[in-house]
């Protein structure tokens, strides 16, 4: 007889997810971690198998203590269900982007503006959820602040997830559904390719970027491009053929946002460089 | 008097390659970089890949003398593009951004540089660091 209280076999754009818990309470947690793409499968084996186990107090004053296994390697232990939710997200997320082979995974923030899609790639600390998060107060809507997921004609896919904001060395989460995110989101074509990072004091002054710029931008921030290099560079040059780039530091947030829309708005090809 | 200078290359044939506009991107799976050729750069290498000398590839792109490719090719070679190059590129025959906007003009030269180059990262680096969270033994077997 099986000891785990919950189970489930996810599928999440192709990879296989097993989650099981021997308290319904802790599966649910996680459940409520997996981003929002996953269907149900009735696949017998599974890419990555997720264990949460509570162990209970050993003494009465204890709060229980909760383990997380990935695949039998321990991944996290501790009281703290935010921290396991964590865990499991980051490792999760990283996961499905590192093993996914038939979607591009890029490091990225990702809306979308009357049906257009921006993506801003860039690397940890750049400021893409903040920048993200100031889009979305302008009326974009969300697809992701963490991966732009391209697919193999280039078009994206919504990654919606928890918004992990930075301020002062710690994070803090934002529910998906505060964030306007849907569970699902049509897929879109790229019109404008962000390469920016903030800068104490910067104006977002962006210079017109080549698609090959554009491209360079994407291919430094897709995860699995060591491991997929064919299927990355197919991929990006799709997305980058309809695309505009634009580069430079950027300021504040909700200057650079309006910016940022009101370029896409006039379709203007006037270069707004240095 | 020798003339030092490269009479054709020839380019790598375990590279990626896409054209993306009038530009190249080019992977190099075993260094984990990749290359943006730019305009007058992609020309030159889809010459290179129709095993055309230094002189036709002048002709072709109506280049009176050799400077401008000369100075592709050596970006090229630094780059780690080439796997052969008729005269190897020294010092004396590699050409300065200065001396190159003397030689062919400013216009040209400042369609420079010919290649961008950057490291294709790992996985790991590819990603947002997980959140700091209690130090813990990282092998330990799940309890059945």
């Amino acid at each position: 007889m099986s000891d785990w209280a919950a189970s489930a076999k996810l599928q999440i754009f192709g990879v296989r997810i097993g989650i099981r818990g021997n308290a319904l309470e802790l599966f649910d947690r996680l459940m409520a971690r997996v981003p929002l793409a996953w269907q149900r499968t009735g696949s017998t084996s599974t890419d990555r198998l997720y264990s949460v186990i509570s162990n209970g107090p050993k003494r009465s004053a204890e709060p229980p203590r909760n383990s997380l296994f990935a695949d039998g390697r321990l991944l996290f232990e501790g009281a703290s269900w935010t921290d396991l939710g964590d865990a499991f997200e980051s490792d999760l997320e990283f996961f499905i982007a590192r093993r996914c082979s038939s979607f591009v995974f890029v490091h990225a923030g990702a809306v979308s503006w009357k049906g257009n899609a921006i993506i801003i790639p860039g690397p940890s600390h750049s400021g893409k959820t903040t920048l993200v998060q100031a889009l979305l107060k302008a009326g974009a809507a969300y697809y992701s602040d963490e991966f732009a997921v391209l697919d193999t004609a280039g078009s994206l896919h919504g990654f919606p997830r928890q918004l992990a904001v930075r301020h002062n060395g710690t994070i803090s989460r934002i529910a998906a559904e505060r964030a306007g995110v849907q569970q699902r989101r049509p897929c879109l074509s790229t019109r404008l390719v962000i390469l920016t990072a903030y800068k104490t004091g910067a104006h977002f002054q962006p210079k017109i970027l080549s698609p090959g710029e554009a491209m360079l931008g994407l291919l430094q921030n897709t995860v699995a491009a060591r491991r997929y290099p064919t299927l990355a560079l197919s991929t990006l040059q799709k997305t980058v053929c309809g695309a505009r780039g634009l580069g430079g530091m950027r300021g504040e947030a909700r200057e650079t946002a309006h910016t940022i829309l009101r370029y896409l708005d006039e379709g203007s090809q006037s270069n707004h460089g240095h | 008097m020798k003339n030092d200078r490269p009479e054709y290359a020839v380019v790598r044939n375990d590279l990626l390659i896409r054209k993306v506009g009038d530009e190249v991107i080019v992977y190099d799976g075993e260094n984990h970089t990749a290359h943006r050729l730019n305009g007058i750069a992609a020309s030159v290498w889809q010459l290179l890949g129709d095993h055309k000398s230094v002189r036709e590839i002048c002709d072709a792109l109506d280049q009176k003398d050799e400077e401008l490719v000369c100075a592709i090719l050596s970006e090229f070679q630094k780059s780690g593009l080439l796997t052969k190059i008729g005269s190897p590129l020294t010092d004396k025959n590699l050409i300065s951004r200065r001396d190159l906007v003397k030689r062919i003009g400013a216009s040209v030269a400042l369609a420079a540089p010919f290649v961008t180059s950057v490291i294709v990262p790992s996985p790991a680096s590819a990603t947002s660091p997980p959140p700091p969270r209690q130090p813990q033994r990282r092998y330990r077997q799940q309890p059945k």
